[in-house]
Parts: C-alpha cells; sequence; structure tokens
C-alpha cells in the first residue's frame, strides 16, 4: 500500500514560464492515490502550460518542486516522467505519420513496464481497450492520431491510459470537442482506470465531463493560480456563475476559507 | 501591331574607360563615383556572358537582353554631349499622361524629377545619383557590381540615376512614382534608402520604348532597421522592348519589404528580383503577375536570402500565358546556416490561355540548418473546362468567362497591393485580358 | 565534420558489411584507363567487333566530355580516373551452384544473406564481386515460360540479336561523362528479357559487392519486358570500408512494350567511400508502367536521377525515392519524367533525411513535350532535417510546353518535430527510439513498397545510421 499521508503527486510553488512571459505563478497541489481532481478555468488561464509542464515540455522553463509518489521529478525528461508513471491526456495529439498505432503502443508500454511486451499480450491486451472504448480493430494499423477526426484522437488517448496504466494520469480538455455518446465512452474510460492506487487530474473549461467523473476536489485556475479549491459543489456553482464573480479578491479570501473543505475531501480520501 | 523577332547581339558590347569617364563628368557627378564606375567596368571587363546551362540562364538568351557596343556608344555619347536626349522628350510625354492628382509624382529622366509639397515637406530628399559623396555608402549594399554582367554593365555605364531618401519616422501616406521610359539604350539605376521605422510605398514604372530598345536597369532599396517599403514594379514596356531589370531589396533588423510586380510589356522580360533578409526580425513578400501573349518572352527570377534568424519569406508568383507567349520562374530561397528560426514559402502557379503559349518553373530550395520551416510548390494548367462551363451556364460568353478566371487567378496578387496603385493595375491588367481573349 | 560521429558509423558498418576479403583475383588490370584497357577488357570477354567499336567510340566521348558542373564540384573533382582499376576478374569461371563458389567470396554471400534469401522468396539471382557476374541462377520454372535471366556477358553471348537491338538506344554513350566511362568499360551487369504476356510473379535480384580498394565497378543492366509482361528486379549494394576512394559508374537500361510493368528497385548501401555516379533510364511505351523503387542510403557522393521516357500513349511513370545522408555523405538524387506522348502520367515522391552534416539534394525534372495533351504529373519531395548543420536543396524543374495538362509540384522542408518528440517521449519512449520511430514513419510510404524481407532490412539500416543520434 501507499504511504497514506504522503501525496501522490504534488507540485509546490510551481512557476512556469516560456521565451521569459510568466504563465504559471505559483501552483500548489495535493493529489492522493484513489482520488480524482478536477482543474477549471477559463480559455487562457494557462491550464494547459501547466499540464505540459508537469509532464516536462522542453519549451518551458519551470521553477519550483513537481512530486510523484515522494519523489521530485521536475529535473527528468518527458519519458522518464512517463516511465515513473505518469500520463499526460493532450489536448491536440499530434500526428505522427508512418508510424502505426499498433506499433507506436507497443513500444511504449513496453517501455512503461521496462521489458518488451510479447506481441500475442500486447494484442490481446490492445484489442480489450479497444473494445472497452468501442473503437474499431482497423485503428491498430493507422498511423498515430493521422487524418484522426477530434473524437478519435481523444478515444485514442484515453486507450494509451487504459494500457499504460498509470499512476498519475493528467487529462488536458479531453473532454472538449465531443459529443455526448463519445465523452460517455472518453469518461466511462477515465473510471475504468481509476483505482484506489492511482489519482487523476481532469483539467477541463466545463463542467460537462464531471457529470460522467465525479471529482473529490475540485480547484479553479486563473491567471496563472489557483484561485480557489473546493468540493464537486464548486463545479456547479462555475457551471451556473461562469467564471467572472471569481475575481482576484474574493478568491483569495475564498482559497482560505475553503482549505477546510480541502481537508475534509482529503481525510475523506485517505479514510 | 507586327510580331517582332528576338534580335540579339553578337557578342557582350565594349565599354571603355574614356566612355565612362566623359559620362561621369558630364553627369557632374561627385569623382568617387567614377571610381566606383571603373571598378564596375573592370569587373564588367573581366565577367563572361552568363553560362546558358545554369538554371537562371538556361531559358533566355543574355544576348537578347544586351545593347549592341554601336548603340551603347551613341547613346552613351549623348548622354555625356547633353544632347539630343530622345528620353527627354519621351518623360515629357509620360509626365503629361499622368493624372494632375497624382500623388508625390517623381520623374526621371528628363525634365528633372519632382516632389509634391506634402513629400517634400515631410523631408523627402532626390537628387541625381552619386552628386554627393553620401552615396559612396549606400551604393552597391543591395546590388553589388560583382553580383553579375548586367549589374557589372550597369555599374559602370548607368546613364540616368537618381537617389530616394526618406528620413527615420517619416510615413508617406502616398505613393512616390517613379517613371522610367525605355529609349534606345537606358540604363537606369535607382538608390532608395528608407529610414529606420519610416513607412514609404515606391511605385517604379518601367513603359514606353520601341523595337530596338534596349533597358538594363537596377534598383537598390536599402530598407531600414523598423521601415517598411511597399515597392510596386509595373513593366508596361512597348512591345517590341528587350530588357533586364535586377531589383534587390535589403532588409534590416524588424523591417518589412513588400514588393508587387505586375509585367505585362516588352518582347524579351527578365527581372531578378530579391529580398536579402539580413536582420533578425526583417520580413519579405514577392508576389507577382504575369500576363503575356503572342510571342512574349518572361524570365522572372526571385530570390530570398535569410541570411539572418527570425526571418520570414513569402512568394507568390501568378503567370498566365497566351498566344505564343512563354513564360520562365525560377525561384531560389537559400537559408544559411546562422539563419535559424526562419520561415520560408513560395508559390508559383501558372495558367496555360494558349494551345502555344508554355510555361517553366523551377523552384529551388537551400536550407543549410534545420531550425527552419520551408516549402514551396508550383502547378501548371490550363483553365479548367469545368468553370467555363459552370460560368457558361450561367450566361457568361468564354471572353468574359476566361477574364473571370484569370482575375480570380491573380486576384491574391492583386489584393494585396496597396490601394493607391490599384486601380493603375486593375486597368493595365483590362486592357490586357482584352487583347489576350481576342488573341486565344 | 565531427571524425568521431564518421568513425562511429563506419564502425558499425564495418561490423554489418565493411569487412574485405584477402584479394585472389584471376586477373587484376593495372590502374588507369585508355584505349589499350578498353581492347584489353573486350578482348578478355571475346566480343564481338560492334561491341568492341561502340567501347572504343565511347571511351573517346568519355575523354571528350566535361565533367558535370552543376553538382558537387568539389566531391566530382576529387576523382582521381588515374587511380582506379577498371577491371577484375575474381574467378576464372561462374557458377550456378553456390558449393562451386570459391569459399571466401561464397563467405562474403553469405555474410549478406544472399544464398538464404535466394531460397526463400526469389526467382533468380546474380551475384556481381568486382567486375564479374560469380554467382548465377535462375529458377527452372521461371526459365520455362521463356524469360531470360543472365549476367549482362553471357545475354551478349547468347542473345546477340536482342542485346543489339536494345543496346544504348535508352542511353547513348554520349549521354554523359559517366555513362560514356561505362559504355568503355563495362563489365557484368544483368540482361531480362521477359517474353509477351508473362508475369513474373517474384522478384530477380541482383547483388552487387566491391571487395577491392581503388575499383571502379561499371555494370551494365539491359532489361526488355515484351508486350504485356510483367517483372520485379532488384538490386542491392555493399563495399569494404577504405581510406581510398572508389567508384560505381552504372548505365541500367529498361524497355517497357507495351503493356508491360516494369519495377526496379535499388537498396544501394555502398560504403561512405564509394562515388555513386549512375545512370539509369526507361522507355515507356502505350500503356506500359515503369516504376523505379529507389533507396539511397550510403556512398560518399551519389548522382542518380532514374528517368522515364512516356513514349506512348497511357504510359506510367513513378519513382519512389528516398535518401539518408549523414555527415561526410551528399546524396544527390532525383527524377526525370519525360511526357513525351498524350494521356501520359507520372508520380515523383521524394523522401530525404539529412542527419549531423549530411547533404541531400532532390534534382528533378519534368517536361511535357508540344502536342502531348491530357498529361499529369505529380511531384512531392519532402524533406527532414536532423541537426544545425545539416543541409537540404530541393532542384526541380518543369517545362511545360502543352495547354492541357495537369502540373503539380510541392515540396517541405522541415525539422524533426519536438512536438512529435514530446508526444512519444510523453509516453516513455526515449528520444533516440523516438526519433527513429518519427524518421521511420517518415520513410513508411517508401519503406511499403518494398518486399517484406526488404522493408526490415532497410529499416535495420535506418536504425543503424540513426543509432547515438545527436539532435
Amino acid at each position: 500500500m501507499t504511504d497514506q499521508r504522503r501525496p501522490l503527486f504534488a507540485c509546490r510553488n510551481l512557476r512556469v514560464a516560456i521565451e521569459d512571459k510568466q504563465i504559471v505563478k505559483g501552483a500548489d497541489l495535493e493529489i492522493y492515490a484513489g482520488q480524482k481532481h478536477a482543474l477549471m478555468g477559463p480559455n487562457g488561464s494557462g491550464k494547459s502550460t501547466l499540464a505540459a509542464a508537469l509532464m516536462g515540455h522542453p519549451a518551458y522553463q519551470v521553477e519550483g518542486e513537481i512530486l510523484l509518489e515522494g519523489k521530485p521529478i521536475q529535473e527528468l525528461p518527458a519519458h522518464e516522467r512517463a516511465r515513473l508513471g505518469m500520463f499526460l491526456g493532450f489536448q491536440y495529439p499530434v500526428a505522427v505519420p508512418g508510424v502505426s498505432v499498433a506499433n507506436f503502443l507497443r513500444a511504449a508500454v513496453s517501455a512503461r513496464r521496462g521489458e518488451a511486451v510479447p506481441i500475442k499480450e500486447f494484442r490481446r491486451e490492445l484489442f480489450a481497450g479497444f473494445e472497452a472504448l468501442r473503437i474499431d480493430r482497423s485503428f491498430a494499423g493507422r498511423y498515430l492520431n493521422d487524418g484522426f477526426s477530434g473524437g478519435e484522437k481523444k478515444r485514442l488517448e484515453i486507450l494509451q491510459m487504459l494500457l499504460l496504466k498509470p499512476s498519475f494520469a493528467l487529462l488536458d480538455e479531453t473532454d472538449s470537442g465531443l459529443d455526448i455518446d463519445a465523452l460517455k465512452v472518453v469518461s466511462e474510460g477515465v473510471n475504468l482506470a481509476a483505482g484506489p492506487h492511482n489519482a487523476t487530474l481532469l483539467v477541463t473549461h466545463y463542467q460537462r465531463i464531471l457529470d460522467y467523473v465525479k471529482p473529490d476536489v475540485v480547484h479553479v485556475f486563473m491567471d496563472g493560480r489557483i484561485v480557489r479549491s473546493g468540493g464537486p459543489e464548486l463545479a456547479v456553482e462555475l457551471e451556473a456563475r461562469g467564471y467572472d464573480w471569481l475575481d482576484e479578491a474574493t478568491a483569495i479570501e475564498a482559497n482560505e476559507t475553503d482549505t477546510a473543505a480541502v481537508a475534509a475531501a482529503d481525510t475523506a480520501a485517505k479514510g | 501591331m507586327a510580331e517582332s523577332a528576338v534580335l540579339s547581339v553578337a557578342s557582350k558590347p565594349t565599354v571603355s574607360t574614356e566612355m565612362v569617364t566623359a559620362l561621369s563628368r558630364t553627369l557632374g557627378e561627385h569623382p568617387g563615383a567614377l571610381a566606383w564606375r571603373l571598378r564596375a567596368l573592370a569587373r564588367y571587363d573581366a565577367l563572361t556572358l552568363p553560362n546558358r546551362t545554369e538554371q537562371r540562364w538556361r531559358y533566355t538568351d543574355p544576348l537578347a537582353l544586351l545593347p549592341s557596343a554601336e548603340a551603347l556608344l551613341r547613346k552613351l555619347t549623348s548622354a555625356a554631349s547633353g544632347s539630343g536626349n530622345e528620353t527627354a522628350q519621351q518623360a515629357a510625354a509620360e509626365w503629361k499622361r499622368l493624372r494632375d492628382d497624382e500623388p508625390a509624382v517623381l520623374l526621371m529622366p528628363g525634365d528633372g524629377p519632382r516632389l509634391n509639397a506634402a513629400a517634400e515637406a515631410a523631408g523627402v530628399a532626390i537628387a541625381p545619383l552619386w552628386q554627393t559623396d553620401a552615396d559612396e555608402e549606400l551604393i552597391g549594399r543591395a546590388v553589388p557590381a560583382a553580383a553579375g554582367l548586367f549589374a557589372a554593365l550597369n555599374g559602370a555605364a548607368w546613364n540616368a540615376g537618381m537617389t530616394v531618401r526618406i528620413p527615420a519616422g517619416v510615413e508617406l501616406d502616398q505613393p512616390l512614382r517613379i517613371v522610367l521610359p525605355a529609349a534606345a539604350v537606358s540604363l537606369p539605376r535607382l538608390l532608395i534608402e528608407v529610414g529606420p521605422q519610416a513607412i514609404a510605398t515606391v511605385i517604379e514604372e518601367h513603359c514606353g520604348g520601341a523595337a530596338e530598345s534596349r533597358v538594363v536597369s537596377v534598383t537598390e532599396l536599402l530598407i531600414r532597421p523598423g521601415a517598411r517599403l511597399h515597392h510596386v514594379l509595373v513593366q508596361r514596356w512597348q512591345d517590341g522592348v528587350h530588357g533586364h531589370m535586377t531589383v534587390r531589396g535589403r532588409i534590416e533588423r524588424d523591417a518589412h519589404f513588400s514588393s508587387a510586380t505586375a509585367a505585362f510589356g516588352g518582347r524579351v522580360s527578365k527581372l531578378d528580383l530579391g529580398g536579402i533578409l539580413a536582420g533578425a526580425g526583417a520580413h519579405s513578400e514577392l508576389r507577382g503577375v504575369v500576363l503575356g501573349d503572342r510571342r512574349q518572352h518572361f524570365d522572372h527570377h526571385t530570390l530570398h536570402h535569410h541570411l539572418s534568424g527570425n526571418t520570414r519569406s513569402d512568394i507568390d508568383f501568378k503567370v498566365a500565358m497566351a498566344g505564343r507567349s512563354r513564360s520562365t520562374y525560377t525561384g531560389l530561397i537559400r537559408i544559411e546556416p546562422d539563419a535559424p528560426q526562419s520561415e520560408a514559402y513560395q508559390e508559383n502557379r501558372n495558367l496555360l490561355l494558349s494551345a502555344g503559349s508554355r510555361a517553366d518553373s523551377i523552384p529551388e530550395l537551400e536550407i543549410l540548418t534545420d531550425e527552419v520551416s520551408c516549402s514551396h510548390g508550383a502547378t501548371v494548367a490550363p483553365i479548367d473546362p469545368e468553370q467555363l462551363f459552370y460560368l457558361g451556364s450561367r450566361g457568361l460568353g468564354t471572353d468574359e468567362a476566361i477574364q473571370l478566371i484569370v482575375r480570380g487567378f491573380i486576384a491574391s496578387v492583386m489584393d494585396r497591393l496597396p490601394e493607391t496603385v490599384q486601380t493603375t493595375v486593375a486597368e493595365l491588367v483590362s486592357a490586357r485580358l482584352v487583347r489576350v481573349t481576342g488573341g486565344i | 565534420m565531427k571524425s568521431d560521429q564518421i568513425d562511429n558509423l563506419n564502425a558499425e558498418y564495418q561490423q554489418k558489411y565493411g569487412f574485405a576479403d584477402p584479394e585472389d583475383y584471376v586477373h587484376k588490370a593495372p590502374k588507369g584507363v585508355n584505349h589499350e584497357v578498353v581492347e584489353m577488357i573486350s578482348r578478355y570477354k571475346q566480343e564481338p567487333d560492334w561491341m568492341r567499336e561502340f567501347r572504343h567510340q565511347a571511351f573517346d566521348v568519355f575523354e571528350r566530355k566535361p565533367m558535370p558542373r552543376w553538382g558537387n564540384n568539389e566531391l566530382l573533382d576529387s576523382i582521381d580516373f588515374d587511380d582506379i582499376h577498371y577491371y577484375i576478374r575474381p574467378t576464372d569461371r561462374q557458377a550456378t551452384d553456390w558449393e562451386d563458389v570459391p569459399d571466401n567470396i561464397k563467405q562474403t554471400f553469405e555474410k549478406l544473406g544472399i544464398p538464404e534469401a535466394e531460397q526463400k522468396f526469389l526467382a533468380g539471382v546474380t551475384a556481381q564481386y568486382e567486375s564479374e557476374v560469380v554467382y548465377h541462377s535462375i529458377r527452372e520454372d521461371i526459365e520455362q515460360l521463356g524469360v531470360i535471366f543472365t549476367d549482362m556477358d553471357s545475354g551478349l553471348r547468347e542473345h546477340p540479336e536482342i542485346v543489339r537491338k536494345y543496346w544504348g538506344t535508352v542511353i547513348p554513350p554520349d549521354d554523359n561523362k559517366f555513362a560514356a566511362l561505362n559504355s568503355a568499360v563495362w563489365s557484368g551487369g544483368s540482361f531480362i528479357y521477359v517474353p509477351p504476356h508473362t508475369k513474373v510473379e517474384i522478384p530477380l535480384q541482383a547483388y552487387f559487392r566491391i571487395n577491392a580498394e581503388n575499383m571502379g565497378q561499371f555494370e551494365r543492366t539491359l532489361i526488355i519486358c515484351d508486350e504485356g509482361s510483367e517483372v520485379h528486379y532488384i538490386e542491392g549494394c555493399t563495399a569494404p570500408v577504405y581510406s581510398t576512394n572508389s567508384l560505381h559508374s552504372a548505365v541500367v537500361e529498361l524497355i517497357a512494350l507495351e503493356g508491360a510493368h516494369i519495377r526496379y528497385t535499388t537498396i544501394q548501401n555502398w560504403s561512405n567511400n564509394i562515388f555513386n555516379l549512375v545512370t539509369k533510364r526507361a522507355h515507356a511505351h502505350r500503356d506500359a508502367v515503369i516504376e523505379w523503387v529507389d533507396g539511397n542510403i550510403g556512398s560518399k557522393l551519389t548522382m542518380k536521377y532514374p528517368a522515364v521516357y512516356l513514349l506512348g500513349e497511357r504510359a506510367h511513370g513513378e519513382v519512389l525515392s528516398i535518401a539518408y545522408a549523414g555527415s561526410g555523405q551528399h546524396q544527390d538524387a532525383g527524377a526525370k519524367m519525360i511526357h513525351a506522348a498524350p494521356n501520359t502520367t507520372s508520380r515523383i515522391v521524394s523522401k530525404s533525411i539529412s542527419k549531423g552534416e549530411g547533404r541531400t539534394s532532390y534534382r528533378g525534372l519534368v517536361k511535357i513535350t508540344k502536342g502531348s495533351t491530357g498529361c499529369k504529373t505529380n511531384v512531392e519531395c519532402d524533406a527532414l532535417l536532423i541537426g544545425s548543420r545539416s543541409r537540404s536543396d530541393t532542384f526541380p524543374t518543369m517545362e511545360i510546353a502543352e495547354k492541357d495538362v495537369r502540373v503539380e509540384h510541392e515540396a517541405r522542408v522541415s525539422k524533426l518535430a519536438d512536438e512529435q518528440l514530446f508526444y512519444l517521449q510523453s509516453r516513455g519512449i526515449d528520444p533516440d527510439q523516438a526519433r527513429l520511430m518519427i524518421v521511420n514513419g517518415f520513410i513508411e510510404p517508401f519503406v511499403r513498397e518494398l518486399p517484406m524481407e526488404y522493408a526490415v532490412e532497410l529499416n535495420r539500416l535506418i536504425e543503424l545510421e540513426m543509432e547515438g543520434s545527436v539532435g
């Protein structure tokens, strides 16, 4: 069992800049095993930058600390973070023409497990994943994200998450651009992957996906900072009122008063 | 008008030191000019004719573009003696042709360049080339005499030169219009400096001429840091003219060079057009419309030379050929090893309107570093019969439909012309389209 | 260029292909070339007079012709024609059974996997070592179809009427300096004739090996595919790594008669001390199809532009090529399509990878003659750059003298994309493997066209070249 008092994932005073422009201005997160968190915020607030920086995108200058199972990982390149159990579901998965989904995934799964996965076993897992996400088997031979529709790309991201079995999954706007059926499939995938020993952070603009994936904690991210954290009801409020009411003054105040709610949620998760 | 045959000279015309010396004295140039001319002459003497196996000369005979030694001698001595200058008369005629409301107008050569009040008030300075030693700093920066045979010939023997200086920070609302009428032999040279942060539009208009006319022009554009220059080259020579034009913009840090070429006239017309991206943040766009018919021969070469990183360049050249006309487009993008983060695009589309027309396209890339984004595309095709049918089904006659389609084809270039010249160029396009559709 | 990089690369190649055998030759001509050497080669081969005269005339052309001046002049000028052996006969007879091939040579081809491949999936094999074909075989069932597949010298002896009819008709000696040299001193190569309406379902293969130092290999291949027939020919090439240069200068002529289909696949993996200056051209008659599948991985300088002359209506030509240039290599490759008949079509797909200080150039020509209405042609060039000192050039030429045609050309040059790298890395794939994956994906459209065994081999070659890849 994991250490109950130690968060599975944490970042402390994280600041992220690109080309000397400060995007994330100090973010703190603590996510425990078994938890699902949602990070919500308006467009342009820096959510995607935060997600990419947590995964180790080389274009960003990062200061502060990132801890995965207590181990500092901020100096590690992306592939080592992935091998340690971190996963980023991309908002815009990039196409790699000529590389088939099957070949790519087998290489990735082998890298994650530290040994080559036998082809037979891999195919069994792959097809089980396809079935769970209602993906056609012909996907295996298609080129990675090349010519995929938005929905297809997102399903493939979730499929990768199921196969790679991350301990901490970070999903960047995985719900955007999906019709309601695709959204259900993706949500089922997220719920399927979630368990007592791993954690998920959903980065999202809309509350919609939270109807299907119930977060334990909701954070509001604005202008490079987490301005407010609370329980699931915060998401509902955001849906009803938008982000504008959370101007900076109330946000700071709220941040303090809601610490209790966060603590309560944390206790629940540990219990 | 009768179609003229291509008249080529037998060899490179000789130019003597005496001719150049007399020319420089008569034009009242600063002594430095003569020394520079003589260095160019030495270059000219040393250079052989361009090799026809080189891509840039494979399709056009350099001998068809050079004046004969006799015509050149006649021209240079007449300029030197200051008499019998038929250009002056032509220039005067052009001058009258221009509308009264024509904004800031310069005219050369002939009865003296003029500026309108607004341009004068803004501090724009014009002068014959190299009357003061200030020009020494500028001449040859964009087109050195060593650049090639034609640059060397012009460098040794330009017979009408003009410097235009637009001071730092000045924004000219109206374009400067420079009219260059072709004489029997014309060797005009323009040197235009756009000062830091200044914004200007310059129209360079090549016109006039006759069957025997030969033009070898050089235009140097120095675009200082943060400046923006819109350069419009209109070539509307009479039918028989043979000419070689060199235009180079040297684009410094954060400066912007936007060039538009509209070529319609002449018998054999070759343009060597380029942007040298010499400072970070420099941006160059070259656009062109070429409309040919009868037995016209067009040869357009573009160069985008990225010397500095973080630079951008764009080329859009549209060519429509009718009758038995022929177009060659060659374009080179070169990105040096020390110019990372550069972006370069190039597009050349050719429309063949008649069975006898032809188009060659050679878009070249030389990319010497990896941090770049670079692509080019070229097409050659006739008018789509489906388009003609569609327009026909809406009641348009074939001529009308073709005119419409060609207008659509060149729209991407026409739309980017500065407003002040759109009408002029559109009129030339219309006139040519009427002639072209009549001649298909 | 970083010498340690080259050392590494050469070391890898050395292990797999770069071994050299001790020389134990029947005949080795002294260095240099002149009419005497030409005469010696022809007499040695006991050729008919017309061929002997053809050689001498071609030699005059070679001496007269200047070096091409439009390519990499510096490298071309470093070729010392006087420092090359123009003819080496390694054995005294050609074997049809591997057991009859001298041991050291047999071992060479065994290391290269040729006998094994022959058993598994080839219809016929010729193996050329230096100037001569040392092993040759064709499957009986193919032979019974009337298909002729021999080395070129035997072809000339045994089928003089066919050879003389087509010899030099596609590439005359005065085409270029190196075609002239080949015409003067040629030896070896393949001769194939496929009778009308015959489909050779499995590939025929030739393997070319240079072993000696300062060697010139000048094989000559002539393939005639008669009406409605089909053949796939594959060639591969390797050489040991020496500090001095060798020259490979082949001439390949293909003739596809009405409705015939020839596919010609090359995996060129010469060591990095070989000048590979090859002239390849095909004539495609009515409804014929020519496909050049051309992979250039090795050599110091390659200059090769497989051409198709589309001479009959509805003929189709394709060139699908990849080029890989590491430090110290220049791959100057491309394609030519000459549309000389109506309704002919062509397609060129070129992919190149420049790594380290490597340089790739695409040089192409698409020409449509007057009266060739209804032609369609499409050219796509894609260049991938890996390393800030890598270089890529694109020199396409389109000469269009006919209105009712459709000509399209597109080219892109890009760096290996950081975003792709990050995506793959975020899935746990390390940067070297990710780069290799992207490169393999980049050339996949080419690899797809290869028989499986070659696809595997090519991917392995690329892996070898990409190892320890410095971005």
